[in-house]
């Protein structure tokens, strides 16, 4: 995946480590020698401190090598950062479709417009898409790893570009604008009127008189656009779906509304023939396959014996056997916890099938927001020695 | 109810009603159009646009978005052959469908109904994602500001008024104790401030684990982690209890910031097990206290 493809897109719900995975995927990828920028949603400070950077911006910032040096790799290929900015993304691809500058105007002014880039509920997932495009076409890049916006309900994301095609569907442009084509502001009342009075009057009545107008100056501003941006759209879609090129990777974690999630999330990428196939389950509770001793316990006599040894003389007997009664609690909960896990993951297994992949990144003891942490996570996901034991860069299509 | 997947939104909003209805409150419990709604599994059967009883004071339904539309349709179109027109026409739906703001008006003038409607005591709105809330939200002041005038400008204003008044609603989060789920929930509760409506209620911090560990314990658990010849029993129940300790340092730091921003209205809540019913179930007498 990391070696061959030239999209890597993450999904899943917020909260299950999309961003931080995404980071991993693209560390191990520029070790191994790519040019990666990673995309992000994420607004939390503490993962663009923990590439070596103050922050993140639209634009995309330069992963210094020696933040990988510090940590005892190298860094054979490039690795970027940025995080996506819906609006200045939006207003950018304006500016790119626009035929000329009073067109562009006369789009970014539009109130509607303005609403649209900011409320259309599909517009962040959309502009997500288009700025994946977009990296991926510039030629700077190998790999792009986008890390999509956590969603309730997947559909919007890779619908996204559709939806908006949909939306600017010539036909109901048409029906606004009919019978001119190149219609002033002005006219566009009086277009509207023509071809189905009944109809806007109608709607007039349901919506408002202003409403109508207020489209019909959008649709107005935005008519010289649509063949640039519907060509985009397709674009944008045809992408999504190319085999050779891209890879959706669904991340979760064991609990089960995040299993729940993340089986719906597969079964959408296969009816709409996107690749898919890889799951990374974060958060995984280790132990599972600990035996209990004949007293049922996990802990053994020497075990305790052992630990009294550690601790008796630092502290009053009955704060060490409180000490050690709790250790052995809390692991009697983790390894429940654990075999919870374990059943999920072998549920997941179940449903995948033999021609996905599923991998686990265990629950770590310390911080995953820092560049030592994202390395373990790598380890764990791609084996130590880089491509052989690896477990995911063996996947070939 | 407000709060991103998998939080415990509905499980919280189930809890509440069920509070509710002890106290012999009647109570409608609204999803709002969900692909997949949430609220079977936790009362069995299915669930649509017209409220259905889900057990004794408590119904539920699902607020989609072409019913809503029908229903906002009906309300300023008193002729039903006019309704079906509009309804029917292609253009009409697939405006709306992409039109900013309208989705959400016609979903949020839904829940404004049912809000005239006296026969409730109470209506607990499981809200879908956090982002999508905060649209639902600034909608009609997005409305007042595109429409001078007419039946959209009406509904917006009638809609602002209500569900600003502190008296009849007000916002409740779900949230979890790991370091996104806190941003997260504190960008959306600042966000929907600035909107300025409706009030914020408070926060529930689900999942908050129950025991901490003591100085001397986080001392002693320090120091066997650097022992290299530990029994490697020993060093599995460290490495879990690490694990464990990190967490709770993560939710303690986590029900800190919440507080700074939601102060006393923060309650955290245990991890609670068993199915969807028991949780909501178990989670409606912690809430008992909390509705008296």
């Amino acid at each position: 995946m990391i070696e061959d493809r030239k999209l890597v897109i993450c999904v899943g719900s917020g909260g299950v480590g999309k961003t931080t995975t995404a980071a991993a995927i693209g560390i191990q990828a520029a070790m191994a020698g790519r040019r990666v920028v990673v995309v992000t949603i994420d607004p939390a400070k503490r993962l663009a401190n923990s590439l070596g950077l103050d922050a993140l911006g639209n634009e995309e910032k330069e992963i210094p090598k020696e933040k990988f040096t510090e940590f005892g790799v190298e860094c054979k290929g490039s690795l970027h950062a940025m995080m996506l900015d819906t609006q200045t993304t939006f207003d950018e691809l304006i500016a790119r479709v626009s035929p000329d500058e009073a067109t562009k105007d006369r789009v970014l002014g539009n109130n509607i417009y303005r609403h649209i880039s900011d409320t259309l509920s599909a517009s962040h997932d959309y502009m997500a898409s288009e700025k994946l495009y977009d990296l991926h076409e510039c030629g700077r890049y190998d790999l792009v790893v986008l890390d999509t916006p956590p969603m309730k309900n997947a559909i919007d994301f890779l619908e996204a570009s559709g939806r908006l095609s949909r939306f600017l569907d010539d036909r109901i442009v048409g029906w606004f604008l009919k019978p001119h084509d190149d219609g002033e502001k002005k006219r566009g009342r009086s277009l509207l009127q023509a071809p189905g009075a009944i109809v806007y009057k109608l709607l007039g009545n349901v919506f408002g008189t202003d409403f109508l107008d207020e489209i019909a100056d959008f649709f107005l501003a935005m008519k010289d656009l649509l063949a640039g941006f519907r060509s985009r759209a397709d674009a944008v879609s045809q992408l999504l779906r190319d085999r050779q090129k891209t890879r959706f990777v669904v991340v979760c974690t064991p609990r089960s509304t995040s299993m729940e999630e993340a089986r719906y999330f597969h079964r959408q990428l296969v009816e709409r023939r996107m690749p898919g196939g890889i799951f990374i389950v974060n958060q995984v509770g280790r132990y599972g396959q600990t035996q209990r001793g004949e007293d049922m316990r996990y802990l053994s006599e020497p075990d305790r014996l052992w630990l009294h040894a550690q601790l008796d003389d630092q502290a009053e007997p009955p704060q060490v056997v409180a000490f050690v009664e709790k250790l052995e609690s809390h692991f009697d909960r983790s390894v429940a916890m654990a075999c919870d896990d374990r059943r999920a993951i072998e549920g997941l297994n179940g449903f995948a099938g033999r021609q996905c992949f599923v991998a686990e990144v265990p629950r770590l003891p310390d911080d995953v927001y820092d560049f030592d942490g994202l390395l373990k996570i790598d380890e764990k996901l791609f084996g130590k020695n880089k491509s052989n034991t690896s477990n995911l860069a063996v996947l070939r299509p | 109810m407000t709060g991103k997947g998998g939080t415990g939104k509905t499980a919280l909003s189930v809890g509440l009603a069920r509070a509710f209805a002890r106290r012999g409150k009647r109570v409608l419990l609204l999803e709002v159009d969900a692909p997949r709604p949430n609220l079977p599994s936790y009362f069995g059967g299915k669930v649509g646009y017209d409220p259905i009883v889900f057990a004794p004071r408590i119904e539920g339904a699902n607020i989609d978005f072409f019913s809503a539309l029908r229903s906002y349709v009906e309300s300023v179109v008193p002729a039903k052959r006019v309704v079906g027109l509009v309804l029917r026409n292609r253009v009409v739906k697939i405006f709306l469908g992409a039109t900013p703001g309208a989705r959400e008006l016609v979903l949020l003038s839904r829940i404004w109904e049912h809000s005239l409607d006296p026969q409730w005591d109470h209506i607990i709105v499981d809200l879908p994602a956090s982002g999508h809330a905060v649209a639902l939200f600034r909608c009609p002041y997005l409305a007042r500001r595109t429409f001078e005038r007419g039946p959209l400008r009406r509904r917006a204003d009638q809609i602002i008024e209500r569900f600003s008044d502190p008296t009849v609603a007000s916002l409740l989060f779900a949230a979890l104790p790991g370091e996104m789920p806190i941003n997260e929930t504190l960008e959306t509760c600042a966000a929907v401030r600035e909107v300025g409506l409706p009030e914020i209620g408070g926060v529930f911090l689900n999942r908050f684990p129950d025991e901490e560990f003591s100085t001397l314990d986080e001392q002693f658990l320090d120091q066997l982690a650097r022992r290299e010849d530990a029994p490697q029993m020993v060093a599995h129940a460290v490495e879990a209890a690490r694990v464990i300790r990190r967490e709770q340092h993560v939710a303690v730091d986590g029900l800190a910031r919440l507080r700074e921003s939601f102060g006393d209205a923060t309650a955290p809540l245990p991890v609670l097990p068993g199915t969807h019913a028991q949780v909501s179930d178990a989670l409606s007498l912690l809430l008992a206290g909390m509705v008296a």
